[in-house]
């Protein structure tokens, strides 16, 4: 039997994952860095690969920055290439890691260099002091990388399995 | 590791961190007050970096910036989240929903990395607030 195309199935998964991503963030918004959106991105660059998951990164990135009004280099690139980090180390130096503990505990290196790459652009665009940032961003960055590692603990199992039983193409067509 | 050991291990880290972030938030709230008796300038700057206001006046120990300005400027709206207090108006400028212009703090001149509540107030501060636009 000829093997079925995937494109268009692949099209609609991208966009919907992408769109769960984005509105997850919105509708967490109105707490300071508690949010799912590492937890999917770690989730996505495990079960879909690294093109498939960059490009829901990219989409989430304009989307996000569109949305919020803050399109450019100050924001826009230090939080691409911040995500981008996830599935280009998740598909290549951590493509063997697994186990939702030691992914929780990557989660919180994730969120710490997410957190420090927007310094850069804050040190040299706007001329804030390095220190006085880092202190002030200290707290937020806590929560994300708590966050991150929380959500991760308690619902990338589940996620995963749900991923996989329903969702995740390759299983689709092991029924077929 | 066993799926016993690896769940207590679950239960024991999300604990860790759900307190993390209890008291993560609970020091956003905080509101940082002056240490001492001390005379500070707060300015107000329109969106061509005219100065609409200036005031001139002594603190004392345990005022806040949010109390300062509340107390000396007019129609200050000051809108409490998660994040901290947000200062949305004051003066008759009012920061719109599209948020295409909004308040920025600047202290002694410089870009403020920190909120309203985390400023705490010294001796002969320069508190900017500024109108910017973000387009």
């Amino acid at each position: 039997m000829k093997k079925p195309t995937i494109i268009i199935y692949d099209i609609v998964l991208i966009a919907l994952l992408a769109s769960v991503l984005f509105v997850q963030e919105q509708l967490l918004a109105f707490l300071p860095n508690i949010q799912f959106t590492f937890l999917l991105i770690i989730l996505y660059s495990k079960k879909m690969g690294l093109n498939k998951s960059a490009l829901i990164v990219v989409i989430h990135v304009l989307l996000d920055s569109m949305f919020n009004s803050s399109f450019g280099v100050l924001y826009t690139l230090p939080m691409f290439l911040g995500y981008i980090l996830i599935p280009i180390t998740m598909n290549t130096v951590f493509k063997k890691v697994e186990s939702h503990i030691m992914l929780a505990f990557l989660s919180i290196f994730f969120a710490v260099f997410y957190s420090l790459i927007f310094m850069i652009n804050f040190v040299f665009i706007l001329q804030v002091d390095s220190v006085a940032y880092l202190v002030a961003d200290s707290i937020f960055q806590v929560l994300l990388a708590s966050s991150s590692f929380l959500t991760i603990l308690i619902l990338y199992r589940p996620l995963s399995i749900l991923f996989d039983e329903h969702i995740n193409h390759r299983n689709i067509y092991k029924k077929q | 590791m066993s799926i016993k050991n690896s769940n207590l291990l679950t239960i024991i880290l999300s604990v860790i961190s759900i307190i993390t972030i209890v008291i993560a938030l609970d020091v956003l709230k905080d509101y940082k007050g002056a240490t001492d008796n001390g005379q500070l300038v707060i300015e107000l700057l329109d969106i061509d970096g005219d100065i609409m206001s200036t005031q001139s006046f002594l603190y004392f120990k345990g005022d806040t910036l949010i109390s300062l300005i509340e107390n000396n400027f007019d129609d200050v709206m000051i809108e409490d989240t998660f994040y901290g207090p947000f200062l949305k108006a004051i003066e008759g400028y009012v920061t719109p929903n599209d948020f295409s212009t909004y308040l920025s703090l600047y202290v002694n001149n410089e870009y403020s990395v920190q909120g309203i509540s985390q400023i705490r107030p010294s001796n002969n501060m320069i508190v900017s607030i500024r109108i910017v636009s973000s387009i």
